[in-house]
């Protein structure tokens, strides 16, 4: 493992506090392996004694001994296989128990992330360590896992039988292997180098891939084909290149122990011709012992390949056990200290609220009260804390100092479950799962009926809305919501909110234009929804600010004004300025139209 | 995945499978043919070294304990010499094998780099990006996982022969054992291939499943969170998870149990070996080792059936895989890429004539026998509700999209026979989402076409980006990072739109290119863009814009309803609703 990370002892410690059924596994996957491997070195002990006692007996061939042995071999081979089956099977059941348990464990942590980070350019990485990084897991345990126990034990039953049979031939064959390592470590080494490289060649050639569908029209359009084709063609034949670089220490990789195996086998040969009568050995010892250092190579051959799977698993399983391990950012409140929300709608008051992402302060102690049922508009420059602002009130994040207490209540000391049945926030990018529209709804509310979402549609007036979707309340969506605009997946999204019958409302505006149909079911939708609870919207058009009860300025983390439409005008700061401007706009075409 | 179940159900899956690797053989012949010979060259090895080895006990081993004079040197240098034959053999085999199955799997890709950029685009942009990635990416991989080991057991098959000729020499009765046993070990091998394949399958598609819902769900986690789904998405992702464990443990119980009589049969056979071996010894008709070399030569005859079992247990996932593929291979050309007429487009603002053009099927048709006029170096608007068929006029006047009826002409010539290079570099256009690239700005501006760096600053100072080449800090030099994800929504739209005004072409179509960037600079924007002498057609949503142009073409339900100058379409009632509209929902920041 890299100087900076764990060590694999470190990984395997953290991942069996995690899933103690990885540990049970291991823990029964031993006992099988050591005894699978006793079966297997059995077997050539068997094979010594067979010819020694059986076929090279003094008085010629001693058929009952033979018969014996012969059959004690195929009761030692039966009970093994069946005994060691038994017990594999019993541990591949523990070992995925712990394998699926760590998938949803992780998608668990994933999801509780604070949004910070979910931030965009992380996202690929949480999908990885959710995903990919278990699968390298679950592949080790598909092969490597029992390589590695299974392996390990032969080649070292098979030693230590080789030591009782005679130490000084074994020292000869430990010695043999011994050499094998230096080199071992070096082809690894480079072939790990390697496969870095085809890795990063392979993502290389999938994002252009992935630039080329999402630009074929342009593409096209400016005449670029011949000049894709060619630099992908390029980036196929660079991958091309590093995967055969890579091949060839693939190649020799697995012969080596082949290789040190039939020296050891030489050297076996030579001592013993040589003092083999003297260290009181006999030809049929001597056989078992060849049939010893061949039973080796095959097993010290596959350890060989296992090696570089296993440092992708540790790596892979690092990578999800980080992402456990992070801390919670949002822990559940004591239980002596919970306070309760009021029904209805809320009252807002937040206390120097204070909030910075890594070292970049966002908000800087803002200080505001809205009495429940008020609309509210918030608006100011991109980066002026507006939409953090609005984050802290749905208590996706914790301020860093400072309050939130909505109907009285602090925030922190309200349950999840009853703060997200009375906050609800509709985001900007109204992500919709890739079901029907109904469904989108339906999932608003845990036990909601068809007639509650009929009721919410219509209590919000969108009847008509819905009803001109290609297929209705039925219309199936792509993922993350395709096939609707944004704004369209916004009213969807305002449905969805209104079934929960939420207390207060955060709604964070579409920035794209919107076509006038949605544009009007959009302002109408939102007129409605805020008259029985308390509305704040992230305002990106003048028409939503100009309709709130009351205008807050964001700018630079702080409430530079705040108060109703005209008011603000007549103050003539910030608010009167970007009012101005907007006016100028209706101004001159109403010049032109009049 | 429908597909991979009807390929599985298939009788012929084995056969499509040989049809699939014969062709990659003949793809890379050479290779392929090194690989076989390394194989061969192994198995001739394997068979040695067991002849070696025996002849080792014979002459070196038991001679030292019967008194005779041992001599070892010529049987050690005989099993060094059968090992570096083998091992060679091994290595010429696998580093062929990867080299086949490399070169066939970049065939793969590069057939597939040339169809995504060649395939009708509507073919493009009907599927899901990330399946095409995974076209090129896994599929690719899985439809040459056959050719690993196809090599090796061509190889194993001649492993057989040397075998059988081999212990036939030695002894023919146990010759007879062995070659009784070996059909229940091919038995064995053949049953293993075919009962894993299914289950197999299914763990495969599992797996997808818990892939997609993973990305899913942490795609849309801001929703999940605010909407308290965190409970039921995970209980929702935890079934399918469950799904995939038991697909995995039914698949692991046959491996497992495989695995166990895989290594038993062999070992028991092996007993019986002995057992006749010893009453042969018993008449001295042979000699130990003999027996002992009979032993290891079952195991050569063991070995090739398990491994011609691995080859097909590989097969059919390959030919699924290819199916993938061959989703993306079989499309056809796109008919617009081949009008090439070769009439070339003249200099200067060009103008354009759209006649009776319909697009789509009368029932949802995106144009019905639209007419439009566009005169040369004109800005003209283009404006309507959406799905009205804005959009659809620019694709018709960029040769993106066939018209189903009517005609387009540029500067008088037919579209359909004006020369694609020309075409391209005399009409360009920018959209909304202004796909970007990896590289520089610059780099993005030119793209590839031969121009000065003058002419693309001077593109750049147009689409207003003065801002862009302070901020970065390498200005336009900087690279930008795939997609152009480290520049903002407006910046890469600005980015795009010197992109297609690069180079002066005589008409610029703009499809909402500037829909991100903020209002008072686009004012600016289409303000410069009006002084240049070329032709402006832009789909726009901005009131500033519609009155900058010189005239407003009102598309509606398909049809160009009116076209007209601002103010005088203003009277237009469906006009006149629009910017109102328009007006109202401005955006703010």
């Amino acid at each position: 493992m890299t100087a900076d990370g764990p060590t694999a002892l470190g990984i395997i410690h953290r991942g069996f506090e995690i899933s103690p059924g990885f540990k049970r596994a291991t823990i029964l996957f031993a006992i099988v392996g050591v005894f699978e491997a006793a079966g297997r070195v059995a077997v050539p002990v068997l094979f010594q004694l067979i010819i020694d006692r059986g076929l090279l007996a003094p008085g010629g061939i001693e058929t009952r001994t033979l018969t014996r042995l012969l059959a004690t071999a195929v009761a030692v081979i039966l009970v093994v296989t069946i005994a060691a089956l038994a017990a594999e099977l019993a541990v591949l059941r523990v070992a995925e128990k712990a394998l699926s348990r760590l998938r949803v464990k992780t998608l668990r942590r994933a999801i509780d992330l604070s949004p910070a980070q979910h931030a965009d350019e992380r996202r690929g990485d949480l999908v990885s360590r959710v995903t990919g990084d278990v699968d390298t897991v679950a592949r080790f345990l598909d092969w490597g896992a029992y390589s590695w126990i299974v392996d390990s034990s032969v080649a070292v039953g098979a030693v230590a039988v080789m030591y009782v049979y005679s130490w000084q031939l074994a020292v000869v064959v430990t010695l043999s292997f011994a050499a094998m390592l230096p080199i071992l470590r070096l082809i690894q080494g480079r072939q790990r180098r390697g496969y870095s490289v085809v890795r990063d060649r392979t993502a290389r050639l999938l994002g252009e891939v992935s630039e080329t569908i999402g630009g074929a029209a342009v593409i096209r359009g400016l005449g670029h084909s011949e000049a894709s084709l060619q630099a992908l063609d390029g980036t196929i034949d660079e991958q091309y290149r590093a995967q055969v670089d890579v091949n060839r220490y693939s190649a020799v990789l697995f012969t080596v122990s082949d290789i040190f195996g039939t020296l050891a086998l030489s050297a076996v040969i030579v001592v013993v011709s040589f003092w083999g009568p003297g260290w009181g050995l006999d030809p049929g010892k001597v056989i078992a012992f060849l049939f010893l250092v061949q039973l080796v190579i095959g097993p010290v051959s596959e350890l060989t390949e296992v090696i570089d799977q296993t440092s992708l698993a540790l790596a892979g399983w690092r990578r999800s056990l980080e992402l456990l391990d992070r801390p919670d950012s949002l822990p559940e409140p004591d239980p002596d200290l919970i306070e309760v929300m009021p029904d209805g709608a809320l009252t807002i008051d937040v206390d120097r609220l204070t909030f910075a992402y890594t070292d970049h302060l966002v908000l800087d102690r803002v200080d505001l009260h809205i009495p429940a049922g008020t609309s509210v508009a918030v608006v100011g420059a991109t980066g002026s804390g507006k939409t953090t602002f609005v984050r802290l009130l749905c208590r996706l994040a914790d301020p860093d100092e400072g309050t939130v207490r909505l109907g009285g209540a602090d925030l922190r000391r309200v349950p999840s479950p009853e703060r997200r049945e009375r906050v609800r926030m509709v985001p900007q990018d109204g992500f919709l799962f890739a079901t029907t529209v109904h469904d989108n709804i339906l999932r608003g509310r845990d036990g909601a009926t068809d007639s509650d979402v009929d009721a919410a549609i219509d209590r919000l007036g969108l009847r008509d809305w819905i009803d001109h979707l290609p297929d209705g309340l039925t219309t199936v969506l792509g993922p993350g919501g395709e096939g609707l605009s944004v704004g369209e997946r916004q009213l969807v999204a305002l449905i969805r909110a209104q079934l929960a019958d939420p207390g207060l409302l955060v709604l964070d505006e579409a920035t794209s234009s919107l076509d006038p149909v949605t544009e009007k079911a959009m302002s109408d939708a939102l007129d409605r929804i805020s008259r029985e609870r308390t509305t704040i919207s992230v305002a990106h058009r003048l028409s939503t600010a100009e309709r709130a009860d009351m205008i807050v300025v964001f700018d630079h983390g702080r409430i530079v004004e705040s108060g109703s439409h005209p008011d603000l005008v007549a103050l003539g700061g910030r608010y009167a300025g970007l009012h101005r401007a907007w006016q100028r706009g209706t101004g001159s075409t109403e010049d032109r139209t009049l | 995945m429908p597909l991979s179940a009807r390929a599985m159900s298939e009788p012929s899956i084995i056969r499509r499978g040989f049809r699939l690797v014969a062709g990659y053989v003949r793809a890379h012949p050479g290779s392929f043919a090194l690989a076989v010979s390394g194989s061969v060259v192994y198995a001739a090895g394997t068979v040695l070294s067991t002849l070696a080895l025996g002849y080792a006990t014979n002459k070196a081993i038991i001679p030292a304990f019967e008194g005779g004079s041992p001599s070892p040197w010529w049987a050690v240098a005989g099993l060094i010499a059968v090992a570096v034959l083998r091992t060679g053999g091994v290595v010429v085999r696998r580093y062929y094998a990867g080299l086949t199955a490399a070169a066939a799997r970049a065939d793969l890709q590069r057939g597939m780099a040339r169809r995504i950029l060649m395939m009708p685009l509507d073919r493009v942009k009907s599927r899901p990006h990330g399946q095409l990635l995974s076209h090129v990416d896994a599929d690719s991989e899985s439809a040459i996982d056959a050719i690993h080991p196809l090599p090796f057991s061509i190889g194993v098959i001649s492993m057989l022969i040397f075998g059988t000729i081999s212990l036939a020499l030695l002894d023919v009765p146990l010759l007879l054992v062995t070659l009784a046993l070996l059909p229940l070990i091919g038995f064995m091998s053949w049953l293993n291939a075919t009962v894993i394949q299914n289950p197999a399958t299914i763990e495969r598609r599992a797996n997808n499943t818990v892939t997609a819902s993973a990305a899913e769900i942490i795609e849309g986690v801001q929703v999940i969170k605010t909407l308290g789904r965190e409970e039921a998405e995970t209980a929702l992702f935890a079934e399918k998870v469950d799904e995939l464990r038991a697909a995995r443990v039914s698949l692991g119980t046959r491996k497992t149990a495989f695995a166990a009589s895989f290594s038993a049969v062999p070992q028991l056979t092996t007993i019986l070996i002995l057992a006749v071996g010893a009453v042969r010894v018993g008449d001295g008709r042979l000699d130990v080792g003999g027996l002992v070399q009979a032993v290891s030569l079952f195991a050569v005859l063991a070995f090739p059936l398990q491994v011609i079992g691995f080859f097909l247990f590989d097969l059919p996932p390959s030919v699924v895989g290819h199916d993938r593929v061959n989703l993306v291979l079989s499309e056809p050309d796109d008919p617009l890429l081949l009008t090439s007429g070769g009439r070339h487009l003249p200099v200067g603002p060009l103008g354009a004539r759209l006649h009776t053009v319909t697009v789509g099927d009368t029932s949802r048709a995106r144009l019905r026998r639209a007419e439009l006029e566009i005169h040369p170096g004109e800005m003209l608007a283009v404006v309507g509700p959406t799905a009205g068929g804005k959009s659809t006029v620019l694709e018709v006047l960029s040769r993106l999209r066939p018209c189903d009826e009517g005609s387009v002409s540029i500067a008088g010539t037919p579209l359909t026979e004006i020369d694609d290079r020309s075409l391209r570099s005399r009409l360009t256009l920018a959209t909304q989402d202004a796909s970007l690239f990896h590289g520089t700005v610059l780099d993005n501006v030119r793209f590839s076409r031969s121009m000065s760096e003058d002419e693309v600053l001077e593109a750049l100072r147009v689409a207003g980006t003065d801002d862009l080449e302070h901020a970065l800090v390498d200005g336009y030099r900087t690279v930008i990072g795939e997609r152009g994800v480290t520049l903002s929504g407006g910046q890469r739209q600005r980015v795009a739109l010197a992109r297609a005004l690069a180079g002066h072409p005589g008409m610029v179509l703009l499809d909402d290119a500037t829909s991100a960037v903020d209002p008072l600079l686009e004012e600016q924007i289409v303000g410069r863009l009006s002084e240049l002498s070329m032709t402006v057609v832009m789909v726009t949503h901005r009131v500033a814009a519609m009155t900058a142009a010189d005239r407003v073409a009102l598309v509606a339900e398909g049809r160009v309803v009116d076209v007209a100058g601002h103010d005088s379409l203003l009277r237009n009632p469906i006009y006149r609703g629009l910017v109102e509209a328009y007006l109202a929902s401005e955006v703010l920041s």
